[in-house]
């Protein structure tokens, strides 16, 4: 038996698949940002995935996501509306959450930012950190 | 447009806590969210997919440890079968670019996502089941529950059969780094490589 030297951050992102698989030759430090805070990550769906069985895969995603929050993980969204399909996406996650009731989980606007653009996000992102382990 | 003489990065599907440490039943995080394994994957140019943990988003973060027999229900593998589903669509729409070598990385010693070996109750040995309390377990070949459950679905969905690796994560005397070379000769064995 393993001894309980369990070393999980309890910080959860659920990230665009854009946001792991950037477009080629991209450099990615927001990513890079995640992973050097612990942040242990749920992947989306690519935006670009037909609706019906995006839903599909949504739903798998905020099952974890909402069960993380219910036993005090911190949670958090990277909502990006960098295309007009990652917009879509977008909304269909906010339509699910709302369906659920689900609103523990915080969010972060990516906007129209692309993996690259960690200018905006690195502050929020290391603020998020710091008040998770505070 | 894709240069044709310039083979598509390969597809990664990778068993959930290898990006996240957090679905790992309790006590076995070896690290605090993303593995290295990811890293690995990104620096050889792979186009990563994180399936989603089907002992997660069954029993959640509070479950108990549990061996593959107690997984090895109808149910459990409805269960896995509807998340292999669901795993393909994405497959299947990534795959429709052109043809592309395909891994899957579990996780060996896990009852759902072990690969070449798994994690049973002991023989002889008190049966998992009831009341809660600490009971033997061994391993043994064979896989977990999830992964057989995921080759038959992309097997009966007619996509290109994956070649699979288990990352050692939970066994005795796990290394990271003997591990990644191991995943690096795996990634470059597949150079090539088209479904």
């Amino acid at each position: 038996m393993k001894p309980n030297s369990d070393v999980r951050s309890f910080l959860v992102a659920l990230v665009p698949d854009r946001l792991v698989n950037p477009p080629a030759n991209e450099a990615n430090p927001i990513l890079d940002a995640l992973v050097e805070l612990g942040f242990g990550l749920v992947q989306l769906p690519p935006a670009t995935l037909a609706a019906a069985r995006a839903a599909i895969a949504i739903d798998y995603a905020l099952d974890q996501l909402e069960d993380y929050a219910a036993n005090g993980y911190r949670t958090i969204w990277f909502a990006s509306t960098a295309t007009a399909a990652d917009a879509e996406l977008s909304a269909a996650i906010r339509a699910a959450c709302e369906r659920r009731g689900f609103t523990a989980m915080e969010a972060i606007d990516l906007g129209t930012a692309s993996p690259g653009d960690a200018a905006r996000i690195d502050p929020l992102l290391r603020a998020f950190a710091r008040s998770a382990a505070a | 447009m894709p240069d044709a003489a310039k083979p598509l990065p390969g597809i990664a599907l990778v068993s959930h806590c290898l990006a996240n440490q957090n679905a790992k039943v309790d006590e076995f995080a070896v690290f605090a969210g993303v593995s290295p394994v990811i890293g690995l994957l990104r620096r050889r140019g792979f186009i990563i997919q994180q399936m989603p943990c089907p002992e997660m988003s069954l029993l959640g973060a509070k479950r108990w440890w549990q061996v593959r027999e107690q997984y090895d229900t109808p149910g459990y593998r409805r269960h896995c079968r509807a998340l292999a589903n669901s795993v393909a669509d994405v497959l299947e729409a990534r795959l429709a670019e052109g043809p592309r070598d395909v891994v899957v990385l579990g996780v060996d010693g896990s009852p759902s996502s072990g690969v070449t070996l798994t994690g049973i109750g002991s023989d002889p040995g008190p049966a998992w089941g009831g009341r809660p309390g600490e009971v033997p377990s061994q391993l043994v070949a064979g896989k977990g529950v999830w992964i057989e459950e995921l080759e038959a679905v992309i097997a009966a969905r007619g996509l290109p059969v994956p070649r699979l690796l288990g990352i050692p994560m939970e066994l005795p005397g796990y290394s990271v780094e003997k591990s990644l070379e191991e995943l690096d000769a795996f990634l470059s064995a597949g150079a090539g490589v088209q479904s």
